[in-house]
């Protein structure tokens, strides 16, 4: 049984540790949105800022930076799907605000990019986010590799929706949530695998 | 009843091990200390007894759960007390207690009324001690595993932790006794 409260406990700690970090970001992120050209390309730059300030934030989930936070939820009877969930919250909620902050600078200078926009690069920050959390196990070649497949990602996301075919944003959302499962799914097995010995 | 279980358990890492074969029997309200050669062995071979990490080989049980099968329900059982001295980094003692509660499925209110009877019981052991060997009992695990506990505290964590299973590791002899006295100590590896 997944316990919710334990979830949003995890979830509310670690933003708690990270909160100015996601001050400065946030910040950026509503910044680099404001100074933004007034064409589709700036605007999926500015939105894919966003994506990279998210997996900045999975990056900074790593065993070891929170060494005492990582204790204790090593040490609790959770699953690792559940404790997947929880650290996957994060990221993922960083993102989300950050292009919020991005869709509310271009909207303050009177350029506002379409909600479309906004929730295709929400769902691209969230799956790039979910996908360079496995990076946060591994070391070296596979580390760049999961942080390379996130970018990746974003990328393709962005590209597929500002593809002219017919429902291209569903498809570019529908992409998001499968890659996004998949990811997860990944990340739980290899947090559930993982002996952290320091 | 065996509340800990090891039998040849090792584990190795990058090549090498850092836990030779190790086995132990625990009984429900014995206490234990072990003797490992080195402080990696005791600190690893503590994680072990509290299905934190896997044996790479050999078997270990926790109460009648297998830490590679079902370590959700090794965890309800046990509590580790590290030797590393972490940052507290909550904005208070009630708000440490209430989250490790949360993670644990516990009630937080009376989580805190036990970790701060425990507490009193600990004046005089530095909070950076005190607090999680409070915050762990109050969970009230059936076993407690303490990873090289310090020396100048021992007298004090004896008197909370009287009444619990106990499993603590050293890197001497003489503090295994001291820590100990009228239990057995085990050597592992030496």
């Amino acid at each position: 049984m997944i316990r919710v409260a334990a979830t949003m406990a995890i979830v509310r700690e670690r933003l708690r540790r990270e909160r100015a970090i996601l001050l400065f970001t946030v910040a950026g992120a509503g910044l680099i949105g404001y100074i933004s050209a007034d064409d589709g390309a700036a605007r999926f730059g500015m939105l894919g800022f966003a994506a990279l300030i998210a997996i900045t934030a999975a990056l900074a989930q790593r065993p070891g930076r929170m060494r005492a936070l990582d204790a204790i939820e090593r040490a609790a009877p959770l699953f690792g799907r559940e404790l997947a969930r929880a650290r996957a919250l994060v990221p993922a909620a960083v993102g989300i605000v950050a292009t919020l902050a991005a869709w509310l600078g271009s909207a303050l200078a009177h350029r506002p990019a379409s909600g479309t926009d906004w929730l295709i690069a929400s769902a691209a920050a969230v799956v790039s986010a979910l996908i360079a959390l496995s990076a946060t196990l591994r070391e070296g070649i596979a580390l760049a590799a999961y942080v390379g497949l996130a970018m990746t990602c974003a990328a393709v996301v962005f590209a597929t929706a500002a593809a002219h075919v017919r429902f291209a944003p569903a498809i570019a959302l529908f992409m998001c949530a499968i890659a996004g499962y998949v990811a997860l799914r990944q990340y739980g097995e290899l947090l559930a695998r993982h002996d952290d010995v320091g | 009843m065996t509340m800990l279980r090891m039998r040849d358990a090792t584990f190795a890492r990058g090549g090498e091990f850092i836990v030779r074969a190790t086995s132990l029997d625990l009984l429900c309200g014995e206490h234990r200390a072990v003797v490992c050669a080195r402080a990696n062995e005791a600190r690893v071979l503590a994680l072990m007894a509290c299905a934190q990490v896997k044996p790479t080989t050999g078997h270990v049980s926790i109460g009648a759960f297998d830490p590679r099968v079902q370590p959700v329900h090794c965890k309800r059982l046990v509590a580790h007390v590290a030797h590393d001295v972490q940052p507290f980094d909550f904005t208070s003692f009630d708000a440490y207690v209430d989250f490790r509660a949360t993670l644990c499925g516990i009630d937080a209110m009376s989580a805190r009324l036990r970790a701060h009877a425990v507490l009193e019981r600990l004046s005089g052991v530095h909070e950076a001690f005190a607090y999680p060997l409070a915050a762990v009992l109050a969970m009230q695990p059936r076993l407690l595993v303490i990873d090289r506990p310090q020396r100048a505290f021992f007298g004090a964590i004896r008197t909370v932790t009287e009444n619990v299973t106990l499993l603590s590791t050293h890197l001497t002899h003489d503090d295994a006794q001291a820590f100990t006295p009228s239990a057995r100590v085990e050597e592992v590896s030496r």
